[in-house]
C-alpha cells in the first residue's frame, strides 16, 4: 500500500524490498514475496488501455448473449498480459490443502531455496572476480592493520 | 479532511481516463445494448422495456434499447444515495465523486476459526458467527457501513436463513446494513422486517429504508428474473439497488479490461434503466465485481492487480455518469489464511479508494469470498484507516508549514516538546493491531503477531460490546416474525 502512492505519484526508484523492521531485518522470503508486489504495482501502472482496438467490439457481438470468450484467438493472445504471481496462491482451497496448505512465506521459502540453487547471475570473467577479490582481500588487510 | 459526519472529501485522487476514453466506452456500449441487446425472460421487465420504446423479441427474449433511453437513465438516477442507518447520525451518504466508504462483505459459506500456532481449521458458517462479526463490525471506528459477511448455513435446512440473516443484521448493528442475497420472492419479506425495524411506521421504513439489495447479472448480457424482479421491486419501493456485474475478462467477457468495461457496463446500464423505467429517481448504486478468469490456474483471480484497475475504471465511469458506486471486491484475496498475500492483496483496494469508489467492501474475506475471518476483520479496520489516512492527503496550508517552529527549532534540535507536536497527536494514524515497536519491547510483550493481536480484540469486542439500538419489543417483533416465517418453510417442506 505505502509503495503503491510513491509509484502512483511517479517516484522513480523505489527501495525496500525483503526489509523488515524499519529496514533493520532483512528476509529473503519477504525479498521474493515483494517481486510479486512490485509486479502487481507495474501491472496497475499500466492502467486499463482504451482504443478501439482494446474494445474487441467484434468479439463482443459475435459471442453475444450468454456465451462464453474462452475459446477466442483474442482470449488466447491475453493470456501473456496477465499478471501470475509467483508466491501468491490462486486456487481453490481444495487445491491449495493438497498442496500442503502453504503460507506465502513457506511457498517464498521454497522459491528462494530453488532459486539458490539453480541461478547463477554472475555475469563477469573469472580472472575479473579474482581481480575482484583479491582488491577487496587487500583492502581487508589494510582495515585490519590500521585497526 | 471530514466536514461533517457523513461525507467526506478527499484530498488526493487518480484520472485513469481522458473524457475521450470514457466517450468510446460509453458509444461502445450504448452499440452493444442497440445491437445485441440483453436477454430477459421476464413477462413484465419485457413488457416495461417494450412500453418504452425497446425492440423486444418476445419469442427470444432479447431486449435491444435505443441509446436515448439509457441516456434519460443516466441523468434520472440520483446522484447520491442515502444508506439510511438506525441511528440517524450513521447515516452514509454515497454521493458521486471522491467520497469514499468502507464496510465489510461477503456472503461466506465458511468460517476461520482462530488458532494460537497459526494452524487452519475451517468449519460452515452460523447464525451466530454473522452476530458475532456484526458485534465487531459497528464496534469497529474504519467501518461506516455493516453489511453481512456469512450465510446462516445452520439454518438453511431447518428454517428461513435469509431472514435470520436479515434480522441478524438489523439487530446488530446501527449502522447501515444490507442484504447480500436476495430472492425476489422473499422481497416482501425483506420489506417487512425493515416495517418492524420501525416499530411498523410504514412512512419512515419507506423514505429511510435499512436495507439496500445486492444482485448480479449473469454475464455476457443477462439479466435474470431474479435481477429483474428485484430491481422493479426495489424501484418501486425507493429501496437501493446495487447492480453488480461480475463478468470475468476472458471468460465471461472480454479478455481486454477495455472489453469487459463494456460489457459490464451495458449489463449495469440495463438494469438501470429498468430501474428508472418503473420509478424516476429510484435510487442504484453502481456495483463491480468484475476481474480476470486466470487462464493459467482457471480460477477467477480476486486478489489481482486487474481487478483492482477494473473497480478503478468502474469508479470513474460512474462518476463520469454522476451515479454512486460500490465496489464489492476490491481488496478482496485469494489466500485462503490471513497472510502475507492477504496483506498484499488487500492494499490495492488503495487503487479505487483513490479512484473515488464510494463505498469498498471487503472487511473480513479471505479465499474469493468463501471464508470469513474474525481476525481479519479487525486488521481490515486498521487497513481501512491506513487507507482513510492516506486519502486525506498532506493538508499543505500555511498554518501546517509551522514555519516559525522550523525558525525556532533551527537546526540539530529536536521539535519533540512544542505545542504544535502535543496536538498533532490527535491526527496521527494509530492501528490497534498493526505493531510499531522496536524488536525488543515487541518481544517482551510476546512477539505476537497481528493475528494475535486481532484475537485479542475480537474477545475484548464480543465481551463489552452491546450495539443493539433497538425496543426489545421491536427485537422480539422481529425474531417472531422469523420463528413465524421459519415454520410456514417447513410446512412447505413437508408437502
Amino acid at each position: 500500500m505505502s509503495a503503491m502512492l510513491p509509484a502512483l505519484a511517479g517516484g522513480n526508484l523505489i527501495y525496500g524490498s525483503g526489509m523488515l523492521e524499519m529496514g533493520q531485518t532483512v528476509s529473503l522470503e519477504q525479498l521474493v514475496i515483494d517481486n510479486d508486489i512490485i509486479a502487481m504495482i507495474n501491472r496497475l501502472l499500466g492502467g486499463v488501455k482504451i482504443s478501439d482496438a482494446d474494445l474487441l467490439m467484434d468479439d463482443i457481438k459475435e459471442i453475444g448473449i450468454g456465451k462464453h470468450f474462452l475459446g477466442l484467438a483474442s482470449t488466447r493472445n491475453g493470456m501473456s498480459t496477465q499478471f501470475n504471481p509467483l508466491v501468491f496462491d490462486r486456487n481453490m482451497r481444495g487445491t491449495w490443502e493438497l498442496q500442503g496448505a502453504k503460507d506465502a512465506a513457506t511457498v517464498a521459502h521454497e522459491k528462494v531455496m530453488s532459486i539458490l540453487e539453480n541461478h547463477d547471475p554472475c555475469g563477469l570473467d573469472a580472472d575479473i572476480v579474482q581481480d575482484l577479490n583479491t582488491f577487496v582481500a587487500i583492502k581487508d588487510n589494510e582495515f585490519m592493520r590500521g585497526a | 479532511m471530514r466536514y461533517n459526519n457523513i461525507t467526506q472529501e478527499e484530498r488526493i485522487g487518480l484520472d485513469m481516463f481522458s473524457k475521450a476514453d470514457m466517450d468510446l466506452i460509453t458509444q461502445a456500449t450504448f452499440e452493444i445494448l442497440e445491437t445485441i441487446g440483453v436477454y430477459t425472460e421476464d413477462a413484465e421487465a419485457q413488457n416495461i422495456y417494450a412500453e418504452a420504446g425497446c425492440d423486444v423479441d418476445y419469442k427470444t427474449g432479447i431486449v435491444k434499447i435505443p441509446e436515448h433511453l439509457i441516456i434519460d437513465a443516466i441523468r434520472y438516477t440520483p446522484s447520491k444515495v442515502r444508506l439510511a442507518a438506525l441511528d440517524k447520525k450513521k447515516d452514509v451518504m454515497l454521493r458521486a465523486g471522491p467520497s469514499v466508504h468502507w464496510g465489510p462483505f461477503g456472503v461466506g459459506v465458511q468460517m476461520l476459526d482462530y488458532s494460537k500456532d497459526g494452524s487452519t481449521s475451517i468449519r460452515p458458517t452460523t447464525e451466530e458467527d454473522l452476530r458475532k462479526s456484526m458485534i465487531i463490525a459497528d464496534w469497529c471506528d474504519n467501518y461506516d457501513v455493516t453489511d453481512p459477511t456469512v450465510t446462516a448455513v445452520d439454518w438453511m435446512e431447518k428454517g428461513r436463513g435469509d431472514l435470520h440473516e436479515l434480522s441478524t443484521s438489523l439487530i446488530n448493528t446501527t449502522k447501515p446494513t444490507s442484504y447480500g442475497s436476495p430472492e425476489e420472492a422473499s422481497f416482501e419479506d425483506y420489506n417487512e422486517l425493515n416495517k418492524i425495524a420501525y416499530g411498523g411506521d410504514e412512512e419512515m421504513a419507506r423514505k429511510r429504508p435499512l436495507i439496500k439489495l445486492c444482485y448480479c447479472t449473469t454475464s455476457p448480457l443477462e439479466l435474470s428474473n431474479n435481477v429483474t424482479q428485484l430491481t422493479i421491486k426495489c424501484a418501486e419501493n425507493m429501496i437501493p439497488s446495487h447492480v453488480i456485474s461480475m463478468a470475468l475478462a476472458g471468460a465471461t467477457g472480454p479478455v481486454t479490461l477495455a472489453g469487459t468495461l463494456v460489457t459490464q457496463n451495458a449489463e449495469i446500464l440495463a438494469s438501470m434503466t429498468l430501474s428508472q423505467l418503473v420509478n424516476r429517481g429510484a435510487p442504484v448504486l453502481y456495483g463491480c465485481a468484475n476481474t480476470i478468469m486466470d487462464l493459467q490456474s482457471g480460477t477467477a483471480a480476486v486478489g489481482s492487480p486487474e481487478l483492482a484497475l477494473l473497480s478503478s475504471a468502474v469508479a470513474q465511469l460512474a462518476q463520469y455518469y454522476k451515479i454512486p458506486t460500490a465496489s464489492v471486491m476490491a481488496g478482496w484475496t485469494d489466500s485462503k489464511i490471513p497472510d502475507i498475500q492477504t496483506g498484499a492483496e488487500r492494499g490495492l483496494a488503495m487503487l479505487p479508494a483513490l479512484a473515488g469508489a464510494n463505498l469498498i467492501m471487503m472487511g473480513g474475506v479471505l479465499d474469493g469470498g468463501m471464508t470469513m475471518s474474525l481476525e481479519q476483520l479487525v486488521i481490515d479496520n486498521d487497513i481501512f484507516g491506513s487507507m482513510k489516512h492516506i486519502l486525506k492527503g498532506l493538508n499543505i496550508t500555511e498554518e501546517n508549514i509551522c514555519i516559525d517552529d522550523i525558525k525556532k527549532v533551527g537546526i540539530g534540535k529536536h521539535y519533540l516538546s512544542l505545542a504544535s507536536t502535543r496536538e498533532g497527536i490527535a491526527g496521527q494514524s494509530n492501528p490497534l493491531t498493526f505493531d510499531r515497536n522496536m524488536r525488543g519491547p515487541w518481544e517482551k510483550q510476546g512477539s505476537k503477531t497481528a493475528v494475535d493481536l486481532a484475537h485479542e480484540k475480537v474477545e475484548w469486542i464480543l465481551e463489552n460490546h452491546d450495539p443493539c439500538g433497538m425496543d426489545r419489543d421491536i427485537v422480539k417483533e422481529m425474531n417472531n416474525f422469523v420463528v413465524r416465517k421459519d415454520k410456514e418453510f417447513m410446512q412447505r417442506i413437508a408437502k
